[in-house]
C-alpha cells in the first residue's frame, strides 16, 4: 500500500467514524434520551473528529530513497479530484435548492447554516476523493502499488 | 487558435453574458413599475445569449483543416493546470459566500432562500470564467508559435 493510499484509508476511516459517532450521539439523545431535535443535532459535535484528516500527511511522511508519486498516481489522484470536483457539484447545487423547495422562495434560514452547508460539502469531497482512490488502486491489491 | 482554447473563449464569453445578464435581471428586481419592469430588455438578452451560443459551438466546433491536432500533452497539462485554478477559485468563493452574509446579518441575521440558487450559479459561472481566463493565460505565457 503506497503513501496515497494510506492516506486516503486514514481519511475514510476518520470521516465514517466522525459520521456514525454523530448518527448514534444524536439518535441516543432524541429517541432515548428524550431531547428536542435542535439540542439533539449537537451530537454532530463529533464531526470535529474530522479536524484529524489534518495529521494524515505527518502520519505518512514522504520517504526520501522512494519514489513517492509517479506518473500513475498522478493520473489517480487527478481522476480522484475530478470525481469529487463531479461530485461537489451535485451536492452544492442540492444544498442550494433543498432548502428553497422545502422552505418555499419566500421563506429565511440563519446564515449560520451556510458555513455548515460548506463543511458538509467538505466533507463529502473528502469522502468521495478518499473512495475513487482506494477503489482506482484496487482496495489493497499489493501488486503493481510501488511496496 | 486550437480547440481548447477556441472552447475557453466561447465559455469565457457565455460566462460574461449571463453574469451582464444576472447583474441586469438583479437591477429589475428593485426597479419601480412592478414585476413585469424591465422583461423586454431580459428578452433582448436572452436572444443575445442563444445566438452566442450557437455562433460559439458552431465555431468551437468548425475545423480549417481536417488534419489539425485536436488534442495534445500540452493541451492536457493546460487543462489540469486550469482545473486546480478553478478548483481554488471555487474554495475561495464557497468560503467568501459562507462568511459574508455572517457579517452583513450578523450571527443571529437570516437570509432569504432564493438568494441560495442565486448563489449556486453565479458560483458556477465565476468558476467557468477563471477557468476559461486560466486557459487563455497559459496559452498567452507560453507564446503564440508553440500551440498544437
Amino acid at each position: 500500500m503506497n503513501r496515497a493510499q494510506k492516506i486516503a484509508r486514514f481519511n475514510l476511516i476518520v470521516i465514517l467514524t466522525a459520521l456514525i459517532l454523530s448518527v448514534t450521539a444524536i439518535g441516543v439523545t432524541y429517541f432515548a434520551v428524550g431531547l428536542s431535535i435542535q439540542r439533539a443535532l449537537g451530537g454532530f459535535g463529533f464531526m470535529g473528529i474530522t479536524g484529524l484528516m489534518g495529521l494524515s500527511p505527518l502520519l505518512y511522511k514522504k520517504e526520501r530513497d522512494k519514489v513517492s508519486l509517479d506518473e500513475r498516481d498522478q493520473l489517480i489522484n487527478y481522476r480522484a479530484v475530478l470525481a469529487a470536483y463531479s461530485v461537489f457539484w451535485l451536492v452544492f447545487t442540492a444544498a442550494c435548492m433543498i432548502p428553497w423547495w422545502i422552505i418555499g422562495p419566500s421563506g429565511s434560514i440563519s446564515v449560520n447554516v451556510l458555513p455548515i452547508m460548506l463543511f458538509g460539502i467538505g466533507i463529502t469531497l473528502m469522502l468521495v476523493h478518499s473512495l475513487v482512490i482506494l477503489v482506482q488502486y484496487g482496495w489493497g491489491i499489493k501488486e503493481k502499488n510501488h511496496e | 487558435m486550437n480547440k481548447t482554447q477556441k472552447g475557453a473563449w466561447f465559455t469565457l464569453g457565455v460566462a460574461m453574458l449571463l453574469l451582464v445578464f444576472g447583474a441586469i435581471i438583479y437591477a429589475g428586481m428593485f426597479a419601480p413599475g412592478g414585476r413585469t419592469a424591465g422583461i423586454g430588455l431580459v428578452k433582448v438578452w436572452c436572444w443575445v445569449i442563444m445566438v452566442f451560443l450557437a455562433g460559439g459551438v458552431a465555431l468551437v466546433h468548425w475545423r480549417r483543416n481536417p488534419s489539425e491536432v485536436d488534442f495534445d500533452e500540452r493541451d492536457n497539462s493546460v487543462r489540469k493546470n486550469a482545473v486546480l485554478a478553478a478548483f481554488v477559485g471555487l474554495w475561495v468563493l464557497l468560503f467568501a459566500a459562507s462568511i459574508i452574509p455572517s457579517f452583513v446579518a450578523g450571527d443571529e441575521g437570516s437570509i432569504q432562500v432564493c438568494l441560495l440558487p442565486i448563489i449556486n450559479i453565479g458560483v458556477f459561472v465565476v468558476v467557468m470564467l477563471i477557468y476559461s481566463v486560466a486557459i487563455l493565460v497559459q496559452y498567452c505565457l507560453g507564446g503564440e508559435g508553440e500551440q498544437s
